[in-house]
């Protein structure tokens, strides 16, 4: 089963989002502010690493800024791949909570 | 401009974190994640201040640095319990091997631990006084006959004058030179004879000779006092508290004792168990200026300066100060040395223990490298064994990094295990260590902190050294081919080994012949021709009592039929000391000043010794003459060679205003040692330079007459007591170091053959097994049991005379060179070489003897049944 996980999904989700801004400092951000949780900069490298090596992410290197000690920002981008499994995960996500209200919690 | 600079200074990430940062972050593009943070934290520090952005920045290394480090120690103890796995598999499958090895290992790590003691020991001693920084002791030049020699002995005066005149010098201590008499000592009914240090009781407070009960302060005050180590207590008082009691010193003197000292450490250079004050020599000679006189060089002198003082200003006051004290005679000019230099250096930096410690470390070295090159042969010996477990790590990802350390890992354990041995050996042996090298090292010393940090280094040095060969070898195996082609050992690899054992082999035929040359010098040594008899003598210590009615003392003593000739002289027959220049003769070369040796004796002296007399006659009836020498000299062949007259009898020399008939000539006799070549000797009369008897018996008991000497001896002089040697065992002595040297050598080249056997039964064992098919059909082919031997074993002679070869020269050069410290040696000859190469074939084949039956006796069935 090649099924991304939820740390993935806004991952990618987030990059296509951002489209040509999508390097770690406003991902990171962008998790952040969608959920509401605070989350380590280091954290999001592993997962990023992985998309792609699993070959759903493509990136390259921009431009240096001096804010940033001289050092290239790295952009992400979606691969075909990437938008599949996006898809897929869709489609999986629609078709489990179909005919499922919103939950009401019991009171006690 | 300025402000800029500031600012993009402070919006930076402390460098520190920065370089943490990327050993805890996890994937591989650290450049630009390294960007991402520094983008972080300077909008941080816009948004907020720097403060908080350090925070973060803190804040995530901590939390990423656990994941980070779990990960990689997970990991490495996965792969190090494998390693270790496999070590001990392998260790336990090739048991001949690891026996070897391990032994090889631990014979040499014991060795380098007994020697590390040794040197430890060496270099420590006289070092354990707290105040060793600033003590020093005064030697003096002594300027005689235009030679110069450093001399222990200082005049009496010079330590409180040092003391009161010098301000760098706070505090001084003086002690009699030379061995002090045994004096009788007597508490109650317990009268022993002991050794009686007479020194000033501020030897205490110089030197950390600890007291255990009593004080300095009642020593200082009471001349009458006396200090004792526990050990003396112990026999004199037992049980009894000793401070306070009098000890009665040779029946007439009553000392209270102040004091109680731990036992003096071994290695200490001032050694004594009973001290009291130097002034009581004045009462026990009755001598008024012992302690005051300038004209004399009793005393040692040790002071304390204070700290960080010039020391050439030092010397240079001494030198004014004692001109001043002795009339400007410029002929003893003390100079101080640092105490704790001296034991190792000398006193003019000519020590000969600093050599031995050079000779010991060097020789310790050397036995280590010989088991680290049997590991080193033996691992790579085995390590086309394990190509195959090279090659799949490889396979499944182990690089280059991974591999070597394992095998790094692998010797480095190995190491330990014979570390384990090594302590294990050394505890068992030093009692036989101490024997040979004449020390006393408790086995205790072992567990020091710095002999175990020691032996780790060398551990570890040992397990790299000798495991990085097979490690970087292994690590280098292309999977493939070692796949393919089996197991690879290159002819390359076995050329290799061979060079190191015929190394090994060549280090201990050095040895070998080391041992013979020294052992062959010695006894050449032992046995020469001195021109001089001396066995049967005894030799006995006179003072002025006895000196100043010498004849009537020799006349007495002759009385008894066991003593055949009795002889005074003024110094030891093997080590006359005294020397002048400026001799003249008649035709004297201008050039010609030799340094002529004085031994004044009486007439019984060639009678004594058996000298032959060469021309003229000798000493008779002779007549005080001036203050050296008397009216007739008689001289030896070498002087008269010199003086080169056709008959010298009669002729005159000089020396300044006086001259002196020569009325013989003796046959040159060796009168110091066999180190240094026969010099000019003059022989004349003169009873007050008289301080030593010496008796020839005859082969009578020795007891009975070793008595009546004493009780001549003591109705002269009743005051001392009775002292005598044998002039052979004197003898002996002259050569101790060379001895010990000798003793050494010869261990040493046991052990390097041993470990070098264990290597070379190790490559036998290696060679055989890789030939054993070749053996089988060698066999089946109808080749004799004997050709198959001395095909196998030929290979391994030929490295052993190779070894020979290379070992010859070297030790030949070498042993020239301790040879030529002796003016008289023998000569070796090839037959010690000769020998030494027998020998080493000879044991070689011993060594691979059984390896080369059990395969040449195999049965071919096994060895050829898979083909």
């Amino acid at each position: 089963m090649n099924i991304l996980t939820r740390t993935e999904e806004l991952i990618l989700l987030s990059i296509w989002r951002l489209q040509d801004n999508a390097y770690c400092i406003p991902i990171h951000e962008l998790i952040e502010k969608l959920t509401g949780e605070k989350i380590l900069l280091g954290s999001i490298y592993m997962p990023l690493d992985r998309l792609v090596k699993r070959g759903m992410l493509n990136s390259f290197l921009s431009e240096s800024t001096p804010e940033r000690g001289g050092r290239h920002k790295r952009i992400y981008s979606l691969t075909n791949k990437g938008k599949e499994s996006l898809n897929r995960i869709n489609e999986l996500n629609s078709q489990v909570w179909e005919g499922i209200p919103k939950f009401s919690l019991d009171e006690k | 401009m300025r402000n800029e600079f500031l600012m993009e200074k402070k919006t930076k990430p402390p460098v520190v974190a920065e370089w943490l940062l990327n050993k805890v972050l996890p994937g591989d593009s650290w450049n630009t994640s390294a960007g991402d943070f520094e983008e972080y934290f300077s909008t941080l520090v816009r948004e907020k201040n720097y403060h908080t952005a350090s925070i973060w920045y803190w804040k995530n290394i901590l939390f990423l640095a656990p994941k980070k480090i779990n990960h990689s120690i997970l990991w490495s103890i996965a792969m190090f319990s494998n390693y270790l796995k496999i070590a001990f598999r392998n260790i336990l499958k090739h048991k001949g091997y690891s026996f070897i090895n391990i032994a090889g290992l631990a014979i040499g790590m014991t060795c380098s631990i007994l020697i590390f003691l040794w040197i430890m020991d060496e270099i420590n001693y006289d070092k354990f006084h707290k105040k060793d920084d600033v003590l020093f002791s005064v030697p003096a030049w002594q300027h005689y006959g235009g030679t110069a020699l450093p001399w222990s002995g200082t005049p009496p005066a010079l330590g409180p004058a040092m003391e009161a005149e010098i301000p760098e010098i706070v505090n001084y201590a003086r002690m009699e030179s030379g061995r002090g008499n045994s004096l009788t000592v007597g508490y109650g009914n317990k009268v022993f004879r002991e050794q009686v240090l007479r020194a000033d009781i501020s030897l205490l407070e110089l030197f950390s000779f600890p007291l255990k009960y009593g004080s300095i302060e009642a020593g200082l005050s009471d001349p009458y006092s006396v200090y004792l180590t526990e050990r003396i207590a112990e026999k004199y008082f037992a049980n009894e508290d000793a401070v306070g009691k009098v000890l009665i010193i040779e029946n007439l003197y009553n000392f209270t004792v102040a004091g109680i000292l731990e036992n003096i450490p071994e290695n200490s250079t001032i050694r004594f168990d009973i001290l009291v004050p130097l002034e009581f020599t004045e009462k026990l000679y009755d001598q008024v200026d012992y302690t005051t006189t300038w004209s004399n060089l009793y005393c040692r002198t040790y002071v304390e300066s204070i700290p960080g003082a010039s020391i050439d200003a030092i010397n240079s006051k001494i030198k004014d100060r004692i001109n001043e004290g002795n009339g400007g005679s410029e002929k003893v000019i003390p100079f101080l040395r640092k105490y704790s230099d001296i034991y190792l250096h000398g006193n003019t930096g000519d020590g000969r223990n600093i050599i031995n410690v050079r000779i010991f470390a060097v020789i310790a070295v050397s036995v280590l490298i010989l088991a680290c090159i049997n590991f080193v042969n033996l691992s790579t010996a085995q390590s086309f064994k394990r190509a195959r477990e090279v090659g799949l790590r490889k396979v499944v990802g182990a690089g280059r990094k991974d591999l070597i350390f394992q095998f790094l890992g692998e010797a480095v354990s190995i190491s330990l295990i014979a570390l384990a041995i090594a302590f294990a050996l050394t505890f068992l042996l030093i009692p036989v260590f101490n024997g040979i090298s004449g020390k006393n090292i408790s086995p205790d010393e072992i567990w020091s902190s710095s002999t175990i940090l020691t032996m780790f280094s060398i551990v570890f040095t040992a397990g790299i050294l000798a495991g990085s060969f097979p490690a970087f070898y292994l690590a280098s195996f292309r999977p493939i081919k070692v796949f393919k082609q089996g197991a690879g050992s290159g002819g390359r690899s076995v050329n290799y080994r061979n060079i190191l054992v015929v190394l090994q082999f060549a280090i201990s035929i050095g040895l070998i012949i080391s041992t013979f040359i020294i052992r062959n010098q010695l006894n050449y040594v032992d046995s020469m021709d001195l021109g001089l008899n001396k066995e049967q003598i005894i030799y006995i210590p006179i003072n002025d009592t006895i000196r100043n009615q010498y004849d009537a003392v020799k006349q007495e003593l002759l009385k008894n039929p066991g003593i055949e000739d009795i002889t005074f002289a003024n110094t030891l027959i093997n080590s006359i000391g005294w020397n002048w220049h400026n001799w003249d003769w008649e035709g004297r070369d201008e050039s010609e000043d030799p340094l002529v040796t004085n031994l004044f004796s009486d007439e019984d002296l060639l009678k004594t010794f058996n000298i032959e007399l060469k021309y003229g006659k000798f000493l008779e009836n002779e007549e005080e003459h001036d203050q050296f020498w008397s009216n007739n000299v008689v001289i030896n062949e070498t002087f008269a060679d010199i003086i080169n007259i056709d008959d010298p009898i009669g002729k005159q020399i000089s020396n300044g205003e006086r001259s002196y008939n020569i009325i013989g000539v003796v046959k040159d006799f060796n009168f110091k040692s066999a180190f240094i070549q026969i010099e000019p000797l003059i022989i004349a009369y003169n009873p007050r330079f008289f301080n030593i008897i010496f008796l020839k018996a005859g082969p009578q008991e020795m007891e009975d007459v070793l008595t009546d000497i004493e009780s001549v001896i003591k109705t002269f002089d009743p005051g001392s007591p009775f002292e005598y040697e044998f002039l052979d065992e004197s003898y002996t002595r002259l050569y101790s170091s060379q001895q010990r040297f000798g003793t050494i050598f010869r261990y040493f080249a046991i052990l390097a053959i041993i470990i070098s056997c264990l290597g070379l039964f190790g490559l036998a064992l290696f060679v055989t097994e890789q030939r054993i098919k070749e053996i089988g059909i060698r066999k089946t082919l109808g080749a004799p049991v004997t050709g198959i031997m001395l095909l196998l074993s030929g290979e391994f002679i030929k490295w052993i005379l190779l070894a020979n070869l290379l070992a010859w020269p070297v030790a030949w050069y070498y042993m020239s060179g301790w040879l030529s410290n002796f003016a008289y040696r023998f000569n070796p000859g090839i037959s010690i070489f000769l020998t030494a190469c027998i020998l080493s074939i000879l044991i070689a084949f011993v060594t691979v003897v059984y390896q080369v039956t059990r395969a040449v006796i195999a049965n071919p069935i096994d060895s050829l049944k898979y083909e």
